[in-house]
């Protein structure tokens, strides 16, 4: 619960970061940090704690930004399912796959967003083809960092036949 | 350690996680439907879940919203500009609504608040309140909209108490005026209260070639899948051609009828013919009257009442309260959407964000002390118009599409004209934009910017909303009485 807690307001601070970098840097500089969370997750693989990680930033998106808590969430599940018949190949150390799938999700995204919250006009952050680059070097990067301080993929036990 | 189901021996966390992506999947698949065609709808206890968001980024926030409504100063008072114009356009709206009936002036009313469909309302509660006994007297009163005919006053049902009464006596006493207007088609259990489809008569005649045949004709409020709102009963002849370029339009005016309704004079406008049929054979299968109004964006109506000498016993509010908010958070204004979180109690979703005289946005979600604000332009939202160029006023129904970039870098928010179709936004360039009615808590006559592009149905209009917002804000409480 406690772990919940932080991880919630950690990611209600993530979303308001990202808003502000946008506004400061330019939406086409600014990585998209659901995709970061989402590949985080896929790293990790504990399926346990994805849904309030997902819901927490589901729900900072839907304050601070357009789309719906119900979209948001959404989209963070379906782009999870997307990616994950590859999990197999997410650890920190293959950071060209990250990169690649970073790059993908980032680029999915911006075309659901514009499709369905934009109603075709455009991506709502702004963000384009140099924004979706940005992320799939962005995200690696952290995990390569975060790998530093203690963030690795969890030991998964392998299933063994029973004889 | 225990086995799973092909016989796989798993640990225990091995199989909660399989669980657990089992449940990822199937939330993922049911949220799926929800997601694509309604991306912003909210959940119903949305609203608290995303005051905890407010309150986890500005911990601090949490003393706005102690004092959020308490404190005793409001928003700047509006300068004498700004008051100037708000007036200029009421003078225009009433002028509007009192346009063609020097016979007979009618008795104006302002509308509270539509009842019925979201899309096609067809019941308008006026912001008036009379006894049941006035109610009965003015049922079945012809209201207008400058020269058209909106609908009639109901008598207040027996059996069901009045809504919005608070009080014992005013439950007892005292209702709203309600209009049902002449598109209302009677749900079945109004027709097992013996309320039927109001009939008209009507003569229609060439706005183009006056010397054209008439059409007379009776006219009921047409089926919800009918392609208008009216049709076309019986007229008189039966064939006549109304569509070719030298006749078009056909305007419906209602016809003198002592038997049908004798309280409905004469000449006030129904709409324009549409037929249905064989264009090249001349041949009608099916005619249709469609309405010049749309119930959502009327603001100010006209009671044709039958003694105008002796004024109704009608109890008009002026203006609806306000409580006071403080902003907490706003976007960057340099970004694509506007976002802004007020502490603000008792705010409500729908309700209007007001500054002075100016309408700055809505109220997108509330709950816990907090309120979430967008401006009027977000993306698919629908919102009543009143567009006001120097004498002419034009009720419209926009739909919001968004901030966009004007060519001189400037940020304007877009509106697509819903009704009337056939408007012409460049016609509109540089008219006001002020606020039509959307409930209680969304009240006319605000400033809320001006047209300066408009082209076909799409207008971008320079919004105060879209610029940043004052620390203090207010918002309207139209519940309230």
């Amino acid at each position: 619960m406690i772990r919940v807690l932080i991880e919630f307001v950690v990611l209600v601070q993530l979303a308001g970061l990202e808003i502000a970098l946008i506004a400061r840097v330019g939406p086409e500089l600014v990585p998209d940090f659901s995709v970061l969370v989402i590949v985080a997750s896929l790293v990790a693989r504990d399926e346990r704690h994805i849904l309030p990680r997902f819901a927490s930033l589901a729900i900072a998106r839907a304050t601070f930004a357009p789309g719906s808590f119900v979209y948001w969430l959404w989209w963070m599940l379906a782009a999870y399912w997307c990616v994950r018949p590859f999990s197999r190949r997410f650890f920190p150390d293959r950071w060209p796959f990250q990169a690649v799938s970073a790059f993908s999700l980032a680029a999915l995204a911006s075309l659901s967003s514009s499709v369905l919250l934009a109603s075709g006009a455009g991506d709502p952050y702004g963000r384009g083809a140099l924004a979706w680059i940005v992320t799939g070097v962005v995200v690696p990067g952290c995990l390569v960092v975060g790998s530093l301080f203690g963030f690795r993929k969890r030991a998964v036990m392998r299933p063994e036949l029973s004889p | 350690m225990r086995f799973f189901q092909d016989n796989t021996l798993l640990s225990k966390s091995a199989v909660r996680r399989k669980r657990a992506s089992g449940v990822l999947a199937i939330l993922g698949l049911l949220l799926t439907p929800f997601a694509c065609f309604w991306p912003e709808a909210t959940l119903p206890f949305e609203g608290t879940i995303r005051s905890i968001v407010a309150l986890a980024f500005r911990p601090w926030s949490v003393r706005d919203v102690v004092f959020a409504g308490e404190r005793s100063v409001g928003s700047p008072e509006p300068d004498d500009q700004e008051r100037a114009l708000v007036d200029a356009f009421r003078q225009t709206l009433d002028q509007r609504a009192l346009a063609g009936l020097e016979l007979v002036t009618p008795y104006l009313c302002t509308v509270r608040r539509t009842e019925g469909g979201r899309r096609r309302p067809t019941t308008l509660v006026l912001d008036a309140r009379a006894s049941r006994e006035e109610l009965q007297r003015l049922a079945g009163t012809p209201v207008v909209h400058g020269e058209d005919l909106v609908g009639f006053v109901i008598a207040p049902l027996a059996d069901a108490p009045p809504q919005g009464a608070e009080s014992a006596e005013e439950i007892e006493s005292e209702d709203f005026v309600r209009v049902r207007t002449i598109d209302h088609v009677p749900s079945r259990r109004e027709t097992l209260r013996g309320i039927v489809a109001t009939r008209i008569v009507a003569v229609a005649r060439s706005e183009r070639a006056p010397d054209a045949p008439a059409l007379r004709m009776l006219v009921e409020p047409a089926h919800v899948h009918d392609p208008f709102r009216l049709r076309v009963v019986r007229a008189a002849p039966q064939q006549l051609e109304t569509w070719s370029e030298d006749v078009a339009p056909y305007v419906a005016r209602t016809a003198k009828s002592d038997r049908l309704q004798p309280l409905l004079p004469a000449g006030l406008v129904l709409g324009t013919v549409e037929d249905v049929g064989y264009r090249e054979r001349a041949f009608v299968l099916s005619r249709f009257v469609e309405p010049r109004f749309d119930a959502r964006s009327l603001v100010r109506v006209g009671l044709l009442l039958p003694d105008p000498s002796a004024p109704p016993a009608i109890r008009v509010r002026s203006a609806p309260p306000r409580g006071v908010a403080s902003t907490v958070w706003s976007s960057p204004v340099a970004s694509r959407w506007r976002r802004v979180v007020l502490a603000a109690r008792s705010a409500r979703r729908g309700g209007a964000v007001i500054d002075g005289l100016r309408c700055l946005g809505r109220v997108d979600w509330a709950g816990f002390g907090f309120a979430g604000a967008v401006p009027l332009c977000e993306v698919a939202a629908r919102i009543p118009l009143v567009l006001a160029l120097g004498s002419r006023t034009q009720t419209v129904v926009a739909r919001g599409a968004g901030i966009a970039l004007a060519a001189d870098g400037k940020q304007r928010g877009r509106f697509h004209i819903e009704h009337p179709a056939t408007l012409d936004g460049a016609a509109w360039d540089g008219a006001w934009v002020f606020t039509g009615v959307d409930g209680e808590d969304f009240p006319h006559g605000l400033l809320c910017g001006r047209l300066r592009h408009g082209e076909g149905s799409k207008i971008d209009v320079e919004l105060f909303g879209i610029a940043a917002w004052p620390h203090r804000v207010e918002f309207a409480i139209g519940g309230a009485r």
